[in-house]
């Protein structure tokens, strides 16, 4: 892992999740992908078990930061499901765009539940709106997440033709 | 044990208060304002081009909020000669300090609808304060630092903001929706509620010296849970997104 180059992509994406990504929102709730979590996956599949614990965390970190209400449930949660990923690893390949796609569905969605629970701890919440946003805000980002891997490999020099599964 | 060290540090960080934790967001905006202005500008670009609404019509719906605030002042003000006829009373805005601010980041989604601005308390921003956009009430102060602050847009669902709706003279809160709008809950079925009829922030002593025009009423059905309810759905008259620059309510400055 080159980790300057992960530095720089990560501050580029928290960036992009800022501001120019609403340009492609839909809805009148302004969804829009969540590529810090379509980072997440990624960073989960192709590196090691230990680099996946600290990119999901410090992109975790990232993504408390644009949000900005309350530091630490996407610390948390970004954390512990990138770290389930990278061990489901061990038991089936994610190489596939379906099982790539998969995982960004159910990690969004579970990542966002957790992310959601945490913030009660500090504030109560209206959950209203909760369950449609992160159903269209988990469609939108498997539509382009499995596709933005490539890209992301190229950014952070990290070669996705390695072998298919983790074993330690 | 990697994982272990860093989940505890989340749980920690997670515990820290808000206004300590809220500065590294400041900071981020701070820092990145420049790059997330440019970023801003081409979404504001991109929205213009593909939406109809040109500026002589956002200009038209400035001067009609601006109307509806005047019209609710001066009935304001015939209320109060009627009351205190004969009692020197001072006008309206008198005295109160409208600090000018530009927009850093706004985030409008279905879970949270916030914004950053370039004042902070250096220029007399505090919490709870309003802010006006396009010459409506647009949000409250919801966390400030030395140089910037965020605002709690009227459809975050976390909002709660006290109105009135025109002709309706009764005082109740309105919540944000999340979904690019508010509800306003508990008024009974005997007030008769007209679409598109105004709805006001109520005047505050503190915080808000006038009503000022707030959203309009795009629906009202009876509530399915309470038929002696409205269920009252309203929409704000100010394009949050696109707005640049705010102004924020400082009461006796």
């Amino acid at each position: 892992m080159k980790w300057l180059r992960f530095a720089a992509y990560t501050v580029t994406i928290m960036l992009l999740q800022a501001s120019a990504l609403e340009m492609i929102s839909v809805t009148s709730m302004n969804i829009k992908p969540d590529l810090i979590f379509i980072s997440v996956v990624f960073f989960s599949i192709y590196c090691s078990s230990k680099e996946a614990i600290v990119t999901s965390f410090a992109l975790g970190l990232a993504a408390d930061i644009v949000v900005g209400s309350t530091m630490g449930p996407y610390f948390i949660s970004f954390g512990v499901i990138g770290t389930l990923l990278a061990n489901t690893q061990r038991i089936i390949s994610l190489r596939k765009i379906p099982y790539q796609a998969a995982a960004i569905f159910i990690g969004l969605f579970s990542a966002y539940t957790l992310a959601f629970i945490l913030r009660i701890v500090q504030a109560s919440r209206d959950s209203s709106n909760l369950l449609s946003v992160m159903f269209t805000t988990a469609l939108y980002s498997i539509v382009i997440g499995p596709f933005l891997f490539p890209v992301i490999a190229w950014i952070c020099g990290i070669n996705i033709r390695r072998a298919s599964r983790k074993l330690f | 044990m990697l994982f272990t060290w860093l989940l505890l540090s989340g749980f920690i960080v997670l515990l820290i208060p808000q206004e300590m934790t809220g500065k590294l967001h400041f900071a981020f905006a701070r820092i990145f304002r420049l790059p997330l202005s440019m970023g801003r500008n081409v979404t504001l670009s991109a929205h213009t081009r593909y939406n109809p609404q040109s500026k002589t019509d956002r200009q038209q719906a400035q001067l009609q909020n601006h109307i509806a605030n005047l019209t609710e002042q001066i009935q304001e003000k015939n209320r109060q000669i009627e009351m205190l006829s004969g009692l020197k009373t001072r006008f309206t805005w008198e005295g109160v300090k409208f600090q000018l601010a530009d927009v850093i980041t706004i985030s409008v989604s279905g879970m949270q609808s916030t914004m950053i601005i370039n004042r902070g308390s250096d220029d007399g921003i505090r919490s709870g304060q309003y802010v006006l956009g396009d010459n409506s009430v647009i949000g409250v102060i919801s966390e400030v630092s030395a140089r910037n602050s965020g605002v709690k847009l009227i459809t975050d669902p976390d909002s709660k903001i006290e109105v009135n709706i025109e002709g309706v003279r009764i005082n109740r809160v309105m919540q944000g929706n999340g979904n690019n709008s508010a509800r306003i809950q508990h008024i009974t079925t005997d007030h008769k509620i007209g679409i598109d009829s105004a709805v006001y922030a109520k005047k505050q002593p503190d915080r808000i010296d006038a009503a000022v025009i707030i959203g309009t009423v795009a629906r009202c059905m009876v509530n399915k849970e309470n038929p002696s309810v409205w269920e009252i759905n309203i929409q704000p008259v100010c394009d949050m997104e696109m707005l640049k620059n705010v102004a924020v309510i400082i009461m006796d400055p």
